[in-house]
């Protein structure tokens, strides 16, 4: 209530102050404030009357003079005495802390760019870092601390802690860790040695032979004394160069009056087809 | 490593659970599993599920074991964990708003409203008696809903004591937009609890 009477004899000073119009002050006949406190509404019928009286001077201003008489009608006022007193004691509910200087210096290192622990440190502990830009008396803050509070459930970090055995539980054997990916690390090696086998062993043995198409063989004649030859007819070749088989070949065709008789000359003559002579003809022109 | 955080309690734990120090660990959950339970009850407001989420938090600790390197504060380290899963929760809870009512009021406006509404007839703790008082649930309501870079700044800023600098590293920003976003915040709480405000002043 002291401090409202307050509040409202400065709204009241700075009406009669500051506006110096009779109108001014009808806003504030209704002020709540009047309906509860009679020495209030006292004081402000006295000085609306006043600003009445003072509206029908010619020039309706607020001398100097009746400014100090209204000044001077307030400081009279026991009620005023009162509220000063109450003004006072608030000023002493807000003693500065003892930890005023920290928190100043705390503020004035972040403005200054050098925030972090070291500012931090030279606080105190309860001291917020910040309070250099979010004011210390703000009342925003007076609210802000009040819902501030939070319980932490007992044994929360218990809870935690089993909560998370299972999944630490990997964790607590690395060498079992280690071991199941060497294992694994083991059998891709194992697996890899023995496709690179695998295919060593698909890879065919038989050299390279040289290209020729369609090379019918067929039994030479039975000789005496002799076991079969299989003797590659008349093959044709792709590349240039004649095989070295096939020279060999040709060379006892050259000699068949050594080996056979003229009947089994004209037989194996009777077998030869259109090829076999076109490789003749080749031979003899070599 | 850098030698600025050698000193960092938390640092130094972490440190020694990564060599191998499963103790370590527990000591880390022991002291910093109630920091991390105010910082989401003050972020996401008193809603169910908060010890689950603690539990994630430490469930990443652990899976960020291996990788851990000290470029900060373990408190610093560990709260951009927080922030990061609180968001992620946050827009969760959004989309199943949002999913289940096909658009209407923001996830804010919704924690608010919920802190609001909220009532705990179990309470027997004398500060959460306290929070039954009506100015301390719109306060909280207010801070609900404040948009998350905001509130997470001014709640580590308020709350927690935390340097610009260091809450710079937890919202993945820098100083001078911490130091705007905590302006606003406190803009924003002025507008929205000026009723209030002027009963502090009273």
């Amino acid at each position: 209530m002291k401090l409202d009477c307050l509040a409202f004899r400065t709204l009241l000073e700075n009406q009669l102050v500051g506006r110096p119009d009779p109108s001014s002050l009808s806003a504030l006949s209704w002020h709540e404030h009047l309906f509860g406190c009679g020495d209030c509404r006292r004081l402000f019928e006295g000085e609306e009357a006043l600003e009445a009286l003072l509206a029908t001077w010619p020039e309706p201003r607020l001398s100097p003079e009746v400014k100090r008489r209204v000044l001077m009608a307030l400081a009279k006022s026991k009620r005023f005495e009162t509220s000063l007193d109450a003004l006072l004691e608030r000023d002493v509910e807000y003693t500065a802390p003892k930890d005023l200087a920290a928190r100043v210096l705390a503020g004035l290192e972040m403005d200054r760019g050098a925030i972090g622990a070291r500012s931090k440190q030279s606080a105190s502990a309860k001291t917020p870092v910040n309070a250099g830009v979010s004011g210390t008396f703000d009342p925003l803050d007076r609210l802000l601390e009040r819902a501030g509070d939070v319980t932490v459930p007992r044994d929360l970090a218990r809870h935690v802690l089993a909560a998370l055995a299972t999944e630490r539980a990997p964790a607590r054997r690395p060498i079992l860790a280690w071991r199941r990916s060497t294992w694994l690390a083991a059998a891709a090696a194992i697996f890899v040695l023995a496709l690179v086998v695998w295919l060593a062993q698909q890879r065919p043995e038989t050299p390279v032979e040289p290209i020729v198409e369609n090379v019918p063989t067929t039994n030479a004649p039975q000789m005496d004394g002799l076991a079969p030859r299989k003797i590659p007819l008349a093959p044709q070749v792709v590349s240039n160069a004649p095989d070295v088989q096939m020279l060999a070949a040709l060379d006892v065709l050259e000699n068949w009056d050594l080996l056979m008789s003229s009947d089994d000359v004209d037989a194996l003559l009777s077998t030869l087809g259109t090829a076999d002579e076109v490789l003749l003809d080749y031979q003899d022109e070599g | 490593m850098d030698q600025s955080f050698e000193s960092d309690p938390g640092v130094q734990l972490m440190l020694a659970y990564k060599r191998g120090d499963e103790g370590a660990f527990d000591r880390i959950v022991e002291q910093y599993s109630g920091q991390v339970f105010s910082l989401l009850t003050r972020f996401l407001g008193p809603k169910p599920g908060r010890e689950d989420l603690v539990q994630d938090v430490f469930l990443r600790v652990v899976r960020a074991r291996d990788r851990y390197e000290p470029t900060a504060r373990f408190s610093t380290w560990i709260y951009r964990i927080v922030f990061n899963l609180a968001v992620n929760e946050t827009q969760r809870q959004v989309g199943k708003e949002v999913s289940g009512h096909d658009g209407g009021a923001s996830g804010d406006d919704e924690a608010g409203d919920a802190l609001l509404n909220w009532r705990d007839d179990k309470v027997e703790d004398p500060s959460e008696r306290m929070a039954h008082d009506d100015v301390v649930l719109a306060v909280r309501a207010a801070i609900a809903r404040l948009p998350e870079q905001q509130r997470m700044a001014l709640v580590l800023a308020k709350y927690h004591e935390m340097p610009y600098l260091e809450i710079a590293a937890v919202l993945g920003s820098s100083e001078k937009a911490v130091k705007s976003l905590v302006h606003r915040a406190r803009e924003n709480l002025r507008v929205t609890l000026a009723p209030y405000l002027q009963g502090e002043i009273a």
